[in-house]
C-alpha cells in the first residue's frame, strides 16, 4: 500500500520544522532565520490511529517562482499530489501568512490551516476567532502551540478527517478571489481556453495556470512553452497586454494589483471580527525596541564585532582545560598500546594511523561544541538575521547580497561552520550571478574542520594571543572572501545588484532544548564524520606513508651501521645510539613512501612557502577534507618515534621540530584555509552551479589565491629578518 | 520602470494623505512632520506610519515585494534603525529589512 503523504507548507519562520520535529520524532535543525529548510525533509508520523509520511517544504512567502525554494515547494504540491496540506501560519502574523494559505487554496489542494504561535499572539493582546476563520477560509484550523506541543492531537485528528473525506471536510471552491475587472475578465477567458486544451491539467487547475501566466511566472511559462507553444504565445501576449494597460493607466505591474487584492481579501476575512486587539495595533513590540539599539547605525556593528570577538573569547578559554583531558586520553591510550603490543605494521597503524589521525580530530570536540553553542544561541534568538541586514551593507560593495551572509556563516564565518551547507544555503539567492560569486567564495571561510588545524598551530606558535589570533583569520578569511567575490563579479560575473529585502523574526529566547539540539546535530556530525571518512583518509593516508617502505640498498645500510653499534657500544650509549639510529631509519621510510615522495617532489614549489615535505602530504590529504591535515601531520610527525615510549602532544612536537617557526606556521595556515575546497564541498558547487566547469575553476582560482598568500608571507617574512 | 504617481491604488491614499499633511503642516504641526509630499522611504522620518506611493525598479523585484505585502498603497510603519539607506518597516504585523537600494525605490508618503 502507498503510504499516504502529507505535505508542511507555510512562510519562512512560522514554526513549519518544529511542527515537523514534534510529529515526526525528528531532531531537524530549527533556527530562527528564514529560509533554513532549503532542501525537503521526509518524516515519519504514527499516532491517532493513522500512519504517514510528513514531507517539510522550504518556506515560501508565495508559490510564484521567484527563487529555488518556492520552486521546490511547488513542484512537490503539483507533482506529487501530497493527500493533505498542514498549512501552518504563525497566528501572530495572520495577514502576511495567510497570503501564502490564499495560494494554497487556489491550488485547490486539501488543506488544514494549523494556526501556529497562539501563545505569542495571546502575548501581543491578539484574540483569534479561530471558528469564524475556518467558516470564512472553507478550511478546517486548528489552533496549536508548536514549541510546547500543544493541539498537536487535534490536529493530526483533523488531517485524518481531511485524508479521509477530502471533499467533505473542506472546501477549497469556496475561495474565489477577485483580481479588479481588468484581470478577471482575461482570467476568465484563459482559464477556458486552458481548460478546452488540457494544458497542464495533469498538474494544475486551469485557472491557477490563467494566474501565474498573468503573474508573469517564467518556470511556468517555460513548461507552457514546452506542451504547446502556440498558445502560450497566444496567454503570453494577452498578458502582456493586460499588464501594459494597467502600467499605462495605473502605472503598476499586474503582480502588484494582484497581491493588492490578494491582501485586500486577507484583511476582509479578517475584519470581520477574526480577530480582535486589545492594544494598539500598531505600537513597537520589544522586538523592534530592541532593533532600534541592535540595528542602530553606529551601535550596531560595534555591538555585533563585540558579540563576535565574545564569542571566540568564550570559546578558547573555556575550552582549553576539557580539550588537554581529551588530549591526554589519547596520549594515554597510545602508550599503553604502545607498552603492550609488539612491534610491526598492526602497532604502527594503530598508534601512527588511528589513534593519531582520528584521535587528533576527536581531541578538539570541546572546543567544536562550545562553538557550536555559541553559534546556536545568536541563531536562535533572531539576531543572525539582523546581522545579515546590517552587513548587507558591506556586502553590496564587493558586489554580494545580504543573503550572502548567511552561506557565509553556515560555512564558517564564525569559525565552526561546514561549507558543504553553505553552499545550499545559496539557495536563498535570487540573483545567478550574486549565487554563483557567493558559492565560488564560501569555501574561504573557516569551516569546523580548518579549525583543529587553526587551533593546533595557533597553539603551538601564538600560544600568548590565541583569541586575538583566531579571531584575526577569520577576519581575514571574510576579507579575501570579499575581494574574491569583487573581483569575480567585476569579470566573470558582472551584473547589476538586487537589492535586499528580508523578513526579520522576532526575537526569541532560545529554549535550553533547541540549543541542546543545535549543539549535539552539529557536534555528532563531526564525530561521525571523524569515525568515518576521516578514518577511512587516515588509514589510507597512513599506509601511503608507510609503504612500499625502504628501498633495498638503504635498508641494507640501516642494517649495516646498526650491527656496527652493536659491535661497538655498550650499555646506555648503545641503546641511545640504536634510538636515535631506529628514528633516523623511520624517517628515510617514510620519506622513500609514496606519499614521502609525492610531498618531496611538490618541495620544489612549496619550499618557496616553507613547507616542508611532511606539510605536503598533509595537505594534499586536506583535499579529502581539511580534518585530514591534523591528523596526516599527527601520523607523519609520529612516525619514526613509534618506540620513545614517550609520547607527547602534536603541538609541542611541532614547536620542537626545526622546520617549523611562527613563521612556518603562518604561512601554512594562511595557504590551509584559503586553498582548494575538500572533495565534498567541490562535488556540491558543481551540484548546485550546475557544472563541473565552476568546480575545477573554484580549486584552480582558490589554490591559486593561497599559494599568492603563503608566498607573499613567507618570502616577506624571511626578508624582515623572522 | 518606475510606477508613476497615476497608480490607482496608491493616487488614492497618497493625495489625500498629501493633503492632510500639508493642512497639518500649516496648522502649527511643523515639528511634527518632518517632510510634505512624496519622499523615498530612505529619507522618511523614523516611527511614523507611511503610505507606499510607487516603487520603482525591476518587475521581478518588484513582484517580490509584493509577495511581501511592499506594493503602492500599503501603510507601514518605520521602525528606523540603522542609517538612511536602510530601513526597517512594520507591515501587517511582521518586521521587514530592506537593504539600500530596495529602500531608495520606495517613495512614500505620510499617513
Amino acid at each position: 500500500m502507498q503510504p499516504i503523504v502529507l505535505a508542511l507548507a507555510g512562510n519562512p519562520n512560522a514554526g513549519k520544522t518544529t511542527l515537523f520535529n514534534a510529529l515526526t520524532g525528528a531532531r531537524q535543525h530549527v533556527g530562527n532565520y528564514p529560509g533554513v529548510t532549503v532542501e525537503r525533509k521526509e518524516g515519519e508520523y504514527r499516532g491517532n490511529g493513522f500512519s504517514a509520511v510528513i514531507v517539510d517544504l522550504p518556506g515560501t512567502y508565495s508559490l510564484t517562482a521567484y527563487s529555488e525554494e518556492e520552486v521546490v515547494a511547488r513542484d512537490f504540491l503539483a507533482l506529487e499530489k501530497p493527500a493533505a496540506v498542514i498549512n501552518i501560519v504563525d497566528a501572530a502574523n495572520l495577514e502576511r501568512n495567510l497570503y501564502l494559505t490564499c495560494q494554497l487554496l487556489e491550488l485547490k489542494l486539501p488543506i488544514v490551516v494549523a494556526l501556529n504561535m497562539m501563545d505569542v499572539a495571546r502575548d501581543r493582546g491578539m484574540t483569534i476567532d479561530v471558528d469564524k476563520l475556518a467558516t470564512l477560509l472553507g478550511v478546517p484550523v486548528v489552533p496549536i502551540i508548536a514549541r510546547s506541543g500543544q493541539g498537536l492531537d487535534r490536529l493530526m485528528q483533523t488531517v485524518k478527517k481531511v485524508v479521509e473525506q477530502p471533499a467533505a471536510a473542506s472546501d477549497p471552491d469556496k475561495i474565489r478571489i477577485s483580481y479588479g475587472d481588468d484581470i478577471d475578465r482575461i482570467l476568465l477567458d484563459m482559464t477556458s481556453r486552458i481548460r478546452e486544451q488540457g494544458l497542464l491539467a495533469d498538474k494544475y487547475p486551469p485557472r491557477w495556470v490563467a494566474l501565474k501566466v498573468i503573474e508573469n511566472d517564467e518556470t511556468l511559462l517555460g513548461e507552457i512553452e514546452e506542451r504547446a507553444p502556440e498558445l502560450a504565445a497566444e496567454l503570453k501576449s494577452e498578458a502582456d497586454r493586460v499588464n501594459d494597460h494597467l502600467v499605462k493607466t495605473y502605472d503598476t505591474y499586474s503582480e502588484a494589483v494582484i497581491a493588492d487584492h490578494r491582501y485586500g481579501f486577507i484583511k476582509g476575512i479578517l475584519k470581520r471580527g477574526v480577530i480582535t486587539h486589545r492594544y494598539d495595533e500598531n505600537r513597537l513590540y520589544t522586538s523592534d525596541r530592541i532593533d532600534k539599539v541592535l540595528t542602530n547605525r553606529f551601535a550596531g556593528p560595534v555591538i555585533m564585532l563585540g558579540v563576535l570577538y565574545t564569542i571566540y573569547y568564550v570559546t578558547f578559554s573555556l575550552s582549553a582545560l576539557p580539550v588537554s583531558w581529551v588530549e591526554s586520553f589519547f596520549n594515554g591510550l597510545s602508550g599503553l598500546l604502545n607498552s603492550s603490543l609488539p612491534d610491526g605494521a598492526l602497532k604502527s597503524l594503530l598508534i601512527s594511523g588511528i589513534i593519531n589521525g582520528v584521535g587528533g580530530v576527536l581531541g578538539f570536540i570541546p572546543l567544536i561544541m562550545l562553538m557550536f553553542f555559541c553559534i546556536a544561541i545568536i541563531e536562535d534568538s533572531g539576531y543572525l538575521a539582523r546581522v545579515s541586514f546590517m552587513m548587507d551593507r558591506i556586502f553590496r560593495i564587493f558586489g554580494l547580497h545580504g543573503s550572502s551572509v548567511m552561506a557565509y556563516i553556515v560555512s564558517g564565518g564564525i569559525a565552526g561552520g561546514c561549507a558543504v551547507p553553505g553552499v545550499m544555503a545559496t539557495r536563498t539567492l535570487r540573483s545567478p550571478k550574486e549565487r554563483m560569486a557567493t558559492l565560488l567564495t564560501v569555501p574561504f571561510m573557516n569551516c569546523g574542520a580548518k579549525l583543529p588545524i587553526l587551533a593546533l598551530l595557533i597553539g603551538a606558535f601564538f600560544a600568548d594571543h590565541r583569541s586575538l589570533y583566531m579571531f584575526g583569520f577569520t577576519l581575514l578569511s571574510w576579507v579575501i572572501a570579499l575581494v574574491a567575490a569583487k573581483i569575480l563579479r567585476l569579470t566573470v560575473l558582472r551584473g547589476a545588484p538586487t537589492p535586499f529585502v528580508m523578513e526579520l523574526p522576532p526575537y526569541r529566547f532560545p529554549t535550553f532544548k533547541g540549543l541542546a539540539i543545535h549543539t549535539w546535530e552539529r557536534t555528532w556530525q563531526y564525530i561521525k564524520k571523524a569515525g568515518t571518512v576521516i578514518l577511512a583518509i587516515s588509514i589510507l593516508l597512513w599506509a601511503m606513508m608507510t609503504y612500499p617502505g625502504l628501498p633495498p640498498d638503504q635498508a641494507a645500510r640501516f642494517d649495516r651501521e646498526r650491527n656496527r653499534i652493536v659491535e661497538q657500544y655498550r650499555g646506555e650509549k648503545k641503546e641511545l645510539q640504536l634510538k636515535m639510529l631506529e628514528s633516523r631509519r623511520e624517517a628515510a621510510a617514510l620519506r622513500a613512501s609514496a606519499a614521502g615522495r609525492l610531498g618531496v617532489a611538490l618541495e620544489k614549489v612549496t619550499w618557496l612557502c616553507g613547507f616542508k615535505w611532511r606539510t605536503n602530504i598533509a595537505l594534499i590529504g586536506g583535499f579529502a577534507a581539511k580534518e585530514v591535515v591534523v591528523s596526516t601531520l599527527g601520523t607523519a610527525y609520529s612516525m619514526g618515534q613509534v618506540d620513545t615510549g614517550d609520547p607527547v602532544s602534536l603541538s609541542r612536537r611541532l614547536a620542537r621540530d626545526p622546520d617549523w617557526n611562527p613563521l612556518v606556521a603562518l604561512s601554512t595556515l594562511l595557504f590551509m584555509v584559503f586553498y582548494a575546497p575538500c572533495f565534498v564541498t567541490v562535488v556540491c558547487i558543481a551540484r548546485e552551479s550546475g557544472s563541473w566547469k565552476w568546480a575545477f575553476f573554484s580549486i584552480a582560482y582558490s589554490t591559486t589565491i593561497a599559494f599568492l598568500l603563503a608566498l607573499m608571507v613567507y618570502q616577506g617574512g624571511r626578508l624582515l629578518g623572522f | 520602470m518606475p510606477f508613476g504617481s497615476r497608480n490607482k491604488f496608491a493616487r488614492r491614499h497618497c493625495r489625500r494623505a498629501c493633503e492632510e499633511s500639508a493642512g497639518r503642516t500649516s496648522s502649527g504641526c511643523r515639528r511634527r512632520l518632518r517632510f510634505e509630499g512624496e519622499v523615498p522611504l530612505a529619507e522618511a522620518g523614523c516611527g511614523r506610519r507611511l503610505r507606499i506611493c510607487r516603487i520603482a525598479g525591476g518587475r521581478q523585484q518588484c513582484a517580490r515585494m509584493a509577495a511581501l505585502g511592499i506594493f503602492p498603497g500599503q501603510e507601514v510603519e518605520l521602525v528606523c534603525a540603522a542609517d538612511q539607506a536602510r530601513c526597517l518597516v512594520r507591515l501587517n504585523g511582521s518586521t521587514v529589512s530592506l537593504g539600500d537600494g530596495a529602500a531608495e525605490n520606495i517613495v512614500v508618503t505620510a499617513a
